[in-house]
């Protein structure tokens, strides 16, 4: 079910009146009503993906417990009695390797079948004709969080299936993020929500502002990146440069809507999501960056694979190698093509100057604090670092490694200083209009948690009002055609 | 919570209810401009139909006549857009349906829901009665934000257009050059023909709207000749069979004139690369040799 979809429009209101009317008085019954609402929300897909959703949480939820009964005589299995890290690998095994089979099984036999063809051998292996399950990596290593947190005793196991099945399945962030931790989310399942006023009222003007973000700028936005991603050999090098410059706009917009739309409605039920964006377009350096793209993500494997790995610790060969062994599975995680691996790479070439000077945590607080016009080498700073994403987008967004390449040599040439020109110029325009309206907002409240949440505040109520109006009708008047969520294919 | 709850019914229900109010509003000015500008009084002879029709029919080479074809048109909108103009329009003696293969094929449903609907199905959205309206509103559901927002524009767009009916069409060809080329036109057949490799079902919406303007033209006392416009050799030859009997087996059960120029051999130049219209050169062509049979 997608959250710009009439099915969500409906089942909304009856979740939320059957969450605060009609199971309000019973803790256990209200995270029952979120597993079955959230395995509705998730099946509406195609109910076949419960049987893995299902699958990941047991095995989680069951791994938990037996970890939790370490040394005591009453774990179910005797064998297993003392044997943590056993059970852990056991179960990020198993999770990784149903991860891997819907997700990577094809991406690894084509290679291979390639790879034995180099050598003069043909293999006709069988491949996969499955639909990848939606959001099977954010689950995944939801999931994986949990385990990992329980082995290193942050957090205690929890005896509470439904609570643990809540916190899996819990719909606003199913999907498409953020990816939650145990020790953050699952607690919230342990505690009585009462219904805030001021929160949930917050909460719905972060879901207006993420739908903005998703239907005004990402659809629209969309619409031409596919239009000159998808024809561009023959296009001038300014046409390709504003293809690239869509696509960035659009993934911003893509997913941080979905995020901020995912927040709110976890607010509105009285949870706390974790911040999954801090307007990363507005960043000085790579560092700061990632810092604020996809927080969730990026933190989770600092705290699970590039700190187990040693970190920043050690010799230089070792920083080298973890930095590049975490932005190249990052962008695996992305998805079972070399362009994300490129991708990936590629920022972990962003980054390694500042590592290796010293100076990736230079730009820790908010660009041009208090300010309306940052300073000429914070522009400068932020200027070269969107212009060194928009370059890594291309791979991103690229069908194939060829295809980024002749997209990027296309741009180089003397074309690149001519006007752009494509089907639907003109009403392209209005995007750009609006793009450009949308970066100013985004500009303005970069000290929020989101673009407007102070926004209108301080005024007289009626004219608070006609801002919400005027964000409706503008989604309304000039939304895009509906585009999936990018990030649902992760 | 009442405060909350009470607060988001409001911004719902004023939001909804100027949508509403909007949509009665052009309903009522759309219809007006309906009957306000009719056609040419002296036009005897109108040309309905989808781009085939629209870019084959030069009427300006013709006398009384005018070609209101418009582009991706199917058979359940012309029915309404036709029922219209007859009431509007007592004069209109002779009517000629664009009629081929590719009209009964229910990738063409994709126009009234589906895929293309949000931008095709608005056009006529006020011609239509209150029953289909609601239809229509609940077959484009998925896309119903797009569709009640091109609703709109279109009825800004017919209410205060005073010279003709947006949703008329007209004689349009913007082919100057042509030549068909193989892989368009099996692009083209695919597209209308298949779906994943399959042979298309029919469109019994479709069907059903075409019975009932052969009926409608017949109550009225109009004479209702179908016609099938040329398509390039290469396309004919590939349209799948059980089409081909389909539209003679219409032919024959309906008793209606039919003029079957879909064979017409024209030189390359006048076909448009997907074989499937013809160009300028072949619109001037077709429509003089519809002249000698009309």
């Amino acid at each position: 079910m997608l959250f710009n979809s009439l099915d969500f429009a409906l089942f909304f209101p009856l979740f939320f009146v059957g969450y605060w009317f009609v199971v309000n008085r019973n803790l256990r019954l209200q995270n029952l009503f979120i597993v079955i609402a959230s395995y509705v929300f998730y099946g509406w897909w195609d109910w076949r993906f419960l049987i893995l959703i299902a699958l990941t949480s047991l095995c989680s939820w069951l791994s938990g417990l037996w970890m939790g009964t370490r040394g005591a005589d009453d774990c179910p299995i005797k064998g297993l009695r003392g044997h943590r890290l056993f059970i852990m690998a056991a179960n990020i095994i198993l999770n990784l390797a149903i991860l891997g089979y819907f997700k990577y099984y094809n991406f690894f036999i084509d290679n291979f079948v390639e790879a034995f063809r180099i050598f003069g051998l043909s293999w006709s292996p069988y491949s996969l004709r499955i639909i990848l399950p939606v959001g099977i990596s954010f689950y995944t290593f939801q999931a994986l969080s949990y385990s990992i947190d329980v082995y290193r005793g942050e957090i205690k196991p929890t005896k509470d299936a439904v609570a643990f099945f809540a916190y899996v399945s819990f719909f606003p962030q199913l999907v498409a993020g953020p990816i939650e931790r145990a020790t953050h989310l699952l607690p919230q399942f342990y505690k009585e929500r009462r219904f805030d006023y001021s929160r949930a009222v917050d909460g719905m003007r972060q879901i207006l502002w993420g739908l903005f973000k998703k239907i005004v700028i990402a659809d629209n936005c969309a619409e031409y990146a596919n239009q000159i991603f998808d024809n561009s050999t023959g296009m001038s090098g300014s046409t390709l440069v504003l293809g690239a410059l869509f696509f960035t706009f659009q993934i911003y917009g893509d997913f941080s809507g979905y995020s901020d739309i995912a927040t709110g409605t976890a607010r509105l039920f009285g949870f706390n999501l974790m911040r999954n964006f801090a307007f990363p377009y507005f960043s000085r350096d790579i560092a700061e960056f990632w810092r604020r793209w996809h927080i969730s993500l990026s933190t989770w494997f600092r705290d699970y694979l590039y700190i187990p790995l040693g970190g920043s610790r050690g010799s230089l060969w070792v920083k080298i190698r973890n930095i590049f062994i975490i932005f190249i599975v990052s962008g695996f995680w992305h998805g079972a093509n070399w362009t994300f691996i490129v991708w990936g790479a590629l920022n972990a070439f962003y980054f390694l100057p500042l590592l290796l000077t010293k100076t990736n945590r230079n730009n820790l607080a908010i660009i041009s604090q208090g300010k309306f016009i940052p300073t000429a080498k914070d522009f400068s700073l932020m200027l070269v670092t969107f212009g060194i994403t928009v370059f890594a987008w291309i791979f991103f967004r690229a069908e194939s490694i060829e295809h980024a390449i002749n997209y990027i040599s296309q741009i180089f040439s003397p074309s690149l200083f001519t006007v752009p020109k494509f089907n639907g110029m003109e009403r392209a325009l209005i995007t750009i209009i609006l793009v450009g309206v949308f970066t100013l907002i985004e500009w303005l409240g970069r000290e929020g948690q989101y673009a407007i949440e102070s926004l209108g505040l301080k005024w007289k109520k009626s004219f608070r009002y006609l801002m919400y109006y005027a964000i409706i009708f503008m989604i309304f008047w000039f939304g895009g055609k509906d585009q999936e969520f990018i990030y649902f294919q992760f | 919570m009442r405060q909350f709850v009470t607060k988001i019914l409001f911004f719902s229900f004023t939001s909804i209810a100027v949508l509403w109010v909007t949509l009665i509003w052009f309903r009522i000015f759309v219809n007006m401009s309906y009957t306000r500008n009719g056609l040419d009084p002296e036009t005897s002879t109108i040309f309905v139909g989808d781009s085939h029709i629209r870019t084959a029919i030069n009427d300006g080479m013709l006398e009384k006549s005018i070609n209101i074809g418009k582009g991706s048109e199917t058979y359940y909108f012309s029915y309404f857009k036709l029922k219209m103009l007859l009431e509007n329009n007592k004069k209109i003696k002779h009517v000629y349906l664009g009629f081929g293969c590719h009209s009964i094929s229910d990738y063409y449903e994709n126009f009234i829901y589906g895929e293309y609907s949000g931008i095709y199905a608005p056009i006529y959205f006020y011609l239509l009665p209150l029953k289909e309206e609601l239809k229509t509103i609940l077959w484009n559901r998925a896309n119903l934000m797009i569709f009640i927002r091109n609703v709109i524009k279109q009825g800004t767009k017919q209410s205060f257009n005073a010279n003709s009916y947006s949703l008329l069409g007209g004689f349009s060809n913007p082919f100057y050059e042509g030549g068909h080329i193989d892989f368009l036109v099996d692009k083209r057949l695919n597209t209308q023909y298949f779906t994943n490799g399959k042979l298309n079902p029919f469109s019994e919406l479709n069907i059903f709207y075409l019975n009932k303007i052969i009926t409608l033209c017949e109550t009225r006392g109009v004479n209702l000749t179908l016609l099938n416009t040329p398509v390039h050799e290469y396309y004919y030859s590939r349209i799948p069979r059980p089409y081909i009997d389909e539209i003679n087996r219409i032919v024959k059960t309906s008793n209606v004139n039919y003029i079957d120029l879909s064979n017409l051999k024209l030189c390359d130049s006048c076909y448009t690369p997907d074989g499937d219209h013809v160009t300028h050169i072949g619109a001037k062509t077709t429509t003089l040799k519809l002249k000698e049979l009309m």
